[in-house]
């Protein structure tokens, strides 16, 4: 206790300077406060009645424009989304007449113009209540004959502007799954995203990389500032800000792979998916059916709106990645990697196929009726013989089935750069019990093995399954994006691959199923002999997922060059019947497209 | 004598400085309460912002409690850890670049290391400062205090909040000056960074100039920051000597001044209560402000005094800044109207900083 006090008047070396000194400070602060009351006092007394006058009438127009959104470009910069020229129409709520009648008849005869409700108009009127001095945008993507209507009413339409505006446009019409659309920030995401310094009636990616990259396309608004009379003539420029126009982003789609993919489906249901096995970069992603998202980004037609949300074949859906199917015969290469990788069968391991197997009363057929004799690993594969895996499962047991279908990326979601991915579902008993109160029997994990049963994935998953059988066991994150360039061109930054799981396989395992998967291709009785593509070594599997609502859906998961992979693609046709016959032919389609330079 | 005491909270207290704090901190809630009556989304933030006035003050309870030369005694202590935090902040920022929550997370988090950098930088220069025998008169001497402000300055620049990394300024001069710098090479170092500014910013093109601006300030669109301006400077104008009545002001109530329960609180009350009501304001600042020196000035012991020093340099200037700018006499950075805007962070800080003052007091009467 004695010694601080002590140790404080050693240190003490202040004295009346530096207590002259702290005067000096609180002599600055009062001074600081007496400027702070004097122009206060100046304001309120002196200037009140001008400043009265103003808050009585506030005068001050804001025109804001839009920055000019960020290019969408594919791996080669060919362009995918651009943005054209189009005209709003807006109503700066603070101009209209304070009449109540007279602003009545304004609403009245601006609805009338742009083919709208009184009620739509006083709406959006009402939203912008915070910013009475910015025009609401009544109706975007206004055609020239309605705007010179309205120009000819001026006089009669105090507050109502007409704004400079793009709009996006999609030249190709293509991915649009991938891309997604812009659309008006809807009040729910302005809720959410406000402290991302989005406001109302900004255009916002609502899908796709225009929603998750939506704050590198979408720039920084610009817009006017000006003094106005009572009758809405502009008096003077108070301030003038040029907008911004958004990074453009490379993406890693191969908008001629793509579009070779969206013609191999035609007009099927169903999905395929290309990735570069070597980084997981998308290649092409396609979803059928599927919608043009240049009806977006105008005036959406209601009718257009309804169509698409009441369809029934629901084009929105991103089947890619959000839909779920049973995977079919293509999940035997799972199996076949679990099995030798925990050494329950061997490449010598033989079954005998008779076209029907028995577990105690009940009946597991082959596919192939006649049965295909005693098969071992090197035929079970290309010919995709059910009774080879059935026994392959049953020695596997479900828990082992189940942590390398985990291993190689079912059941969860794979990570790309799009939103609402499915995760879809891996059973095991402890689900099964819990979603069914029922235990698992033998055959739940004999359907496994083959890819049925409850099992399910997206085709998304089996693209990274195959990309990670095709590079030696590296599970790749599937991304849509190379890179983000400023608008002058010049490299924002480079988007990095994103991480990568190593999968521990053997080679000798992963050699195997390759070696299977050629076979089913170049082989006379393999079941992939449609994906054959002149002068390339290709590998793929079948699958053919059977579906209890209907026709089966045909599925097919390849990659080539067997030497050193470039592409890895997964095909699902709902209701497409045999993969071999209906998705084989469209991965070839995608690979030639691929491989023709 | 411990890092922890107890003691008891009647010994020694400045029932000055502690009133004058919390009539400033009830005006703020009821100007908070003012600026969010009429918007339902936001009418819970009076009620929250009293839960921050509290935890303030038990923030401030607890560096009134403890030893305070034993918080300056760790001093670099909280000047790294708020350093850390600080370039943590950077690295996640630029890590996640994949996806598009990054900016969310980035901006979720800058306000707060900011806020408690302040309060670091003090401590690490108080320390520094009341090293025994040392001397701060020459320019060799004034390279590490300096340092010390300049690296947390930058750090905070990239967060980026331009208001904060400001108010370093102030505070850095103000605990240098006390310490015994001299005047002339004070004002050469302020001189030198005036006059440097213009020259680096020629240097810069002007669509560089544009990103820096909305680098450093994302929310200064200048056409929005342009309009609140005028707008809450016709509020202010407008509210005459007596003001338009509690809850009648029609800029505010309106919305036509946006952020007017944070940044722009003060055209609130001089709209509504008018130039009394202002007059009010200041006075509560100004006394606060001189109570500050008082304890200052009145302790023998000279870490205290610096402590004290730096938070009045830092209150000061936020107040001065954040009048200056509702306005127009500052330009918009966006800092808050301590002890009375709407926000977490920069209530309990203040709190605790009254709390270390308040601390110093007593110890200056003899413990």
């Amino acid at each position: 206790m004695i010694r601080r006090p002590l140790r404080a008047m050693a240190s003490f070396q202040r004295g009346a300077d530096s207590k002259r000194r702290v005067e000096h400070l609180a002599w600055m602060a009062a001074a600081l406060v007496v400027v702070l009351a004097s122009r206060v006092a100046w304001m309120q007394v002196l200037e009140g009645e001008a400043w009265k006058e103003l808050a009585t009438r506030n005068s001050i127009r804001n025109v804001p424009f839009r920055a000019t959104r960020g290019l969408l470009l594919d791996r080669h910069l060919r362009v995918l989304a651009s943005n054209t020229p189009s005209l709003s129409v807006g109503l700066v709520p603070a101009e209209l007449p304070r009449d109540k009648v007279e602003a009545e008849r304004v609403l009245d005869e601006i609805a009338i113009l742009l083919d709208l409700e009184t009620d739509e108009v006083r709406q959006k009127l009402a939203r912008q209540r915070t910013r009475p001095f910015a025009p609401a945008r009544l109706a975007v993507d206004v055609e020239r004959s309605v705007v010179a209507a309205i120009e000819e009413r001026r006089k009669r339409l105090p507050g109502v502007v007409v704004l400079r505006d793009t709009k996006r446009v999609y030249p190709k019409a293509t991915a649009a799954h991938a891309l997604g659309y812009v659309g008006e920030i809807s009040q729910r995401q302005l809720a959410r995203m406000v402290e991302d310094g989005y406001r109302l009636g900004d255009l916002i990616g609502q899908t796709g990389i225009e929603s998750v990259y939506d704050q590198d396309l979408k720039g920084v608004d610009g817009g006017r500032q000006v003094r106005i009379n009572a009758s809405g003539r502009e008096l003077g420029l108070m301030a003038d800000i040029p907008a911004q126009a958004g990074d453009d982003l490379v993406l890693t789609l191969d908008a001629r792979v793509q579009a070779a993919a969206e013609e191999a489906l035609g007009r099927e249901a169903g999905a395929i998916v290309a990735l570069d096995p070597r980084n997981g970069e998308v290649l092409a992603l396609v979803s059928k059916p599927d919608f043009d998202p240049n009806i977006f980004a105008g005036r959406i037609r209601a009718k257009d709106w309804k169509e698409l949300l009441d369809d029934e074949r629901k084009p929105m859906n991103n089947r890619a990645l959000q839909g779920l199917f049973p995977p079919g015969s293509v999940f035997k290469l799972v199996t076949a990697i679990a099995a030798l990788e925990s050494g329950v069968i061997t490449p010598e391991t033989h079954f005998e196929c008779l076209g029907i197997y028995w577990i105690a009363t009940w009946p597991y057929r082959c596919w192939k009726e006649i049965g295909h004799g005693s098969v071992s690993l090197d035929r079970a594969i290309p010919e995709s013989c059910d009774i080879f895996f059935y026994q392959t499962g049953l020695r596997l047991k479900v828990d082992r089935l189940q942590r390398w279908a985990h291993e190689l990326g079912f059941g969860s979601k794979t990570g790309i750069d799009l939103p609402s991915e499915a995760q879809g579902l891996v059973p095991d008993p402890a689900w099964k019990e819990r979603t069914q109160q029922m235990p698992w029997f033998p055959g739940n994990t004999v359907m496994m093995s083959i890819g049925q049963g409850y099992l399910l994935a997206t085709p998304l998953q089996l693209a990274v399954m195959v990309a990670t059988i095709a590079n030696g066991g590296i599970r790749v994150t599937p991304h849509l994006v190379k890179r983000v360039l400023a608008s002058d061109g010049s490299v924002v930054r480079e988007i990095d691959v994103p991480p990568a799981a190593k999968v521990r396989i053997h080679d000798e395992t992963l050699r195997l199923i390759q070696n299977g998967m050629e076979a089913a291709v170049q082989d006379r009785r393999g079941t992939a002999w449609r994906s054959r593509v002149q002068g390339l070594s290709v590998a793929g599997k079948t699958g053919t997922a059977q579906n209890p609502h209907g026709e089966d859906h045909a599925t097919f998961v390849t990659f080539a060059p067997l030497e050193n992979p470039q592409i890895a693609i997964a095909v699902i046709v709902e209701n497409g019947g045999e993969g071999g016959l209906t998705a084989a032919p469209m991965a070839k389609k995608v690979m030639e497209a691929y491989f023709k330079d | 004598m411990g890092w922890w005491r107890v003691t008891g909270l009647k010994r020694g207290l400045d029932g000055v400085l502690l009133g004058l704090a919390l009539a400033l901190a009830i005006l703020g809630v009821v100007l908070v309460y003012s600026a969010t009556f009429h918007q339902a989304s936001l009418s819970h933030l009076a009620l929250r912002q009293s839960a921050w006035v509290l935890v303030g003050l038990i923030a401030a309870w607890v560096f009134f409690s403890v030893d305070y030369q034993a918080l300056v005694a760790r001093g670099y202590g909280f000047y790294g850890v708020v350093l850390v935090a600080l370039l943590l902040l950077i690295f996640v920022g630029k890590r996640s670049t994949y996806g598009a929550t990054r900016w969310a997370d980035l901006r979720y988090f800058y306000l707060q290391p900011a806020e408690f950098a302040k309060l670091g930088l003090i401590l690490g220069l108080a320390k520094y400062l009341s090293v025994p025998g040392r001397r701060v008169d020459s320019w060799i001497a004034l390279a590490m205090p300096l340092g010390l402000g300049t690296v947390m300055g930058v750090l905070i620049l990239r967060q980026p909040s331009l208001g904060t990394a400001m108010v370093l300024i102030p505070i850095t001069g103000a605990m240098l000056y006390v310490a015994g710098a001299r005047l002339w090479q004070l004002m050469v170092l302020v001189g030198a960074g005036i006059g440097s500014f213009p020259l680096l910013w020629h240097f810069l093109k002007d669509y560089q100039k544009r990103r820096v601006m909305t680098f450093l300030e994302p929310d200064s669109d200048a056409l929005g920051a342009g309009y609140n301006v005028i707008q809450s400077q016709i509020a202010v104008g407008s509210g005459g000597v007596w003001g338009k009545g509690f809850l009648q002001g029609t800029q505010s109530q309106l919305h036509f001044v946006p952020f007017h329960h944070t940044d722009f609180v003060f055209s609130v009350i001089a709209e509504e209560l008018g130039l009394a009501g202002v007059l009010l304001l200041l006075g509560l600042y100004f006394g606060l402000l001189a109570r500050l020196a008082d304890i200052a000035a009145n302790t023998r012991e000279r870490s205290g005094a610096l402590v004290c020093v730096g938070i009045l340099a830092m209150l000061a200037t936020q107040m001065a800044v954040n009048i200056g700018m509702t306005i127009g006499l500052a330009p918009v950075t966006g800092l808050p109207l301590p002890l009375v805007s709407y926000g977490g962070s920069s209530t309990v800080v203040t709190l605790a900083c009254i709390g270390i003052a308040l601390n110093v007091h007593r110890e200056s009467r003899g413990a």
